[in-house]
């Protein structure tokens, strides 16, 4: 179920409707984008200062699909923290392994599909994150990305197959 | 499978896997409150912050390396770097020219329980590019390893090929054991490899640092090595160029183990400082199919600090019919998740009955936190799934004793 902000809210009340919506879906998205969950946290709450920064652009762009608005901050978000390069060591195995166990009665244990997002090549899993996991358009995932639409039809198809593979349970690639 | 199906599976599965990471309300409140005050609350200094920076000026210091001539300590990087160590300079034996590079263990230092060494592997033919174990170079990013880069999505490959290097060789250092005076090896004493950084020096050497356990002075040490040449790329419809890292070994040319001996002088006078002790939570009940914790010490040297977990195995019994192999255990707060040094011994309890331990080489934060969890992970095997096995895990809260 998509959250979209009530017309006619104010700023605040904007922000924090985006919040309780939104934050969890961002926090997954940073950490399988980052490997690390201390570095997605810190992205989640910069992602919501950039948010609140530019409502102004929010509001006088007419924007109306919010959900898309804010999975680009929150992937850009994420590209600035890589190129920091404090990313360099991070093992995914581990950054999987080290989330809290408590909340896992009912959770899916084995976090394979997790593990291979986490590693691929940031490419496909830029347009897997925004497009298959958030549900962005191609149309939408180009425009958080900067890509042309055909750049990301080509990622996406490859993305497709190799999550085929994937949820079928072939196997997709050694590691 | 439609388009549709696959963005509803991925995201149901990916959301079930994910469940544990979620915001509390309060999170969520004090997320807004940071964003409309404008203020940025203070990053956290994780473990995992301070790990980066180690490792950052790790990297920065490794390449003062080059410049001061200085090397173990450098990596290790050290407040206590002030004081004057003293570092030997192995005297290796065994195989260190290989057809394909000249190895030379250039130092050895030990603080009585790790033994750190930096080995510097110099390729005979111009243009090789040599990486450490389980590097797949057309998955990993060239800024992965450290190297430099100005394109963060930029592979070891790409970057390989746009720095001048032609091909691309693995060192897998699998391992070392100690050599006992009789000749006989303990198994039990694996060097690995210590995080990815690959300095490489200008003249194409690249320097890597090995981690293992101290044994004690007048023990051998055997590091082991093999040389595997990456087989050409195989076209992906799915993922472009990639190699199945399994196919390095099927294609291995070079399969005779080498080795390198070496001692290690143990310094004199070189004291463990123990800075803390945690006891298990007496409120806590612990898995009967798990190892008893008993204590956990948190030890400090001039080149490190340790965190020692003892504990009491189970019995034998129905219960532990599925499991094997050794347990590991991690103390969470301290673990970083970097491959470091690592090594079990036994102490023998004055009733006679045996306590096993596990010592770990770890950064610390400056402040020890009032509670820590140790993880315990434990392999099982599930037999209605044939030799199917997996990884289970204990959780154990700890508090200062």
């Amino acid at each position: 179920m998509e959250h979209a902000a009530v017309p006619g809210m104010d700023r605040e009340e904007r922000l924090h409707s985006w919040i309780e919506n939104y934050s969890d879906q961002i926090l997954r998205m940073c950490f399988l984008y980052l490997s690390d969950q201390a570095q997605a946290e810190d992205a989640l709450q910069d992602t919501w200062i950039k948010a609140w920064k530019h409502m102004d652009d929010y509001e006088r762009n007419g924007i109306r699909n919010d959900k898309a608005w804010l999975m680009r901050i929150a992937i850009n978000t994420c590209k600035d923290h890589r190129r920091t390069g404090w990313l360099r060591h991070i093992d995914k195995r581990k950054a999987l392994e080290d989330l809290p166990q408590q909340q896992l009665q009912t959770a899916d244990t084995d976090r394979s599909l997790s593990l291979q997002v986490m590693q691929l090549p940031d490419k496909y899993k830029q347009v897997i994150l925004l497009h298959y996991y958030q549900g962005l358009t191609q149309k939408e995932t180009a425009q958080a990305l900067g890509l042309s639409p055909a750049a990301v039809f080509r990622r996406l198809r490859s993305a497709e197959a190799l999550l085929k593979q994937i949820l079928t349970g072939g196997e997709a690639y050694d590691e | 499978m439609t388009n549709d199906r696959i963005q509803a599976a991925v995201r149901r599965k990916l959301d079930s896997e994910l469940s544990a990471l979620r915001t509390s309300p309060m999170q969520r409140e004090s997320l807004y409150a940071t964003a409309t005050g404008g203020i940025k609350v203070k990053k956290k200094l994780t473990v995992g912050l301070v790990l980066a920076l180690i490792l950052f000026l790790t990297t920065l210091t490794a390449l003062a390396m080059e410049l001061s001539g200085t090397g173990v300590l450098d990596w290790l990087y050290r407040r206590e770097r002030e004081q004057k160590m003293s570092t030997t300079i192995p005297s290796a034996k065994g195989v260190t020219e290989h057809r394909a590079a000249s190895l030379e263990l250039r130092e050895a230092i030990t603080d009585g329980y790790g033994v750190y060494l930096s080995l510097a592997v110099t390729p005979k033919e111009e243009g090789t590019l040599f990486l450490s174990n389980r590097i797949n170079p057309y998955w990993h990013t060239a800024a992965e390893l450290g190297l430099t880069t100005d394109d963060p999505e930029q592979t070891v490959a790409e970057w390989a090929a746009a720095n001048g290097y032609h091909q691309m060789k693995e060192i897998r250092l699998y391992g070392a054991y100690t050599v006992n005076e009789d000749g006989s090896t303990t198994s039990e004493n694996q060097f690995v490899v210590y995080g990815n950084p690959v300095y490489v020096e200008s003249d194409g050497t690249m320097v890597f640092m090995l981690a293992g356990e101290n044994k004690g002075e007048g023990h051998v040490y055997k590091l082991c090595y093999r040389i595997l040449t990456y087989p050409e790329p195989e076209p992906s419809e799915q993922m472009g160029n990639y190699v199945e890292m399994r196919k390095m070994i099927a294609e291995y040319d070079d399969y005779e183990e080498r080795v390198i001996t070496f001692t290690v002088d143990t310094p004199q006078g070189m004291e463990a400082e123990l800075i803390a002790e945690y006891l298990p939570d007496p409120g806590h009940k612990q898995s009967s199919e798990f190892p008893q914790v008993t204590g956990v010490r948190i030890l400090r040297t001039p080149l490190s600090a340790y965190f020692d977990v003892a504990y009491v195995k189970p019995a034998p019994g129905e219960q532990r019919r599925y499991y094997f192999g050794e347990p590991t255990f991690h103390v969470t707060p301290l673990y970083d998740g970097t491959v470091r040094m690592f090594g079990r011994y036994t102490e023998t309890l004055p009733d006679g009955s045996t306590q096993f331990h596990e010592l770990h080489s770890s950064f610390l934060p400056d402040f020890l936190p009032d509670q820590l969890t140790m993880e315990c992970a434990m392999t099982k095997r599930d037999p209605e799934f044939g030799d199917t096995v997996s990884r289970v895990y204990d959780y154990l809260p700890l508090l200062p004793k």
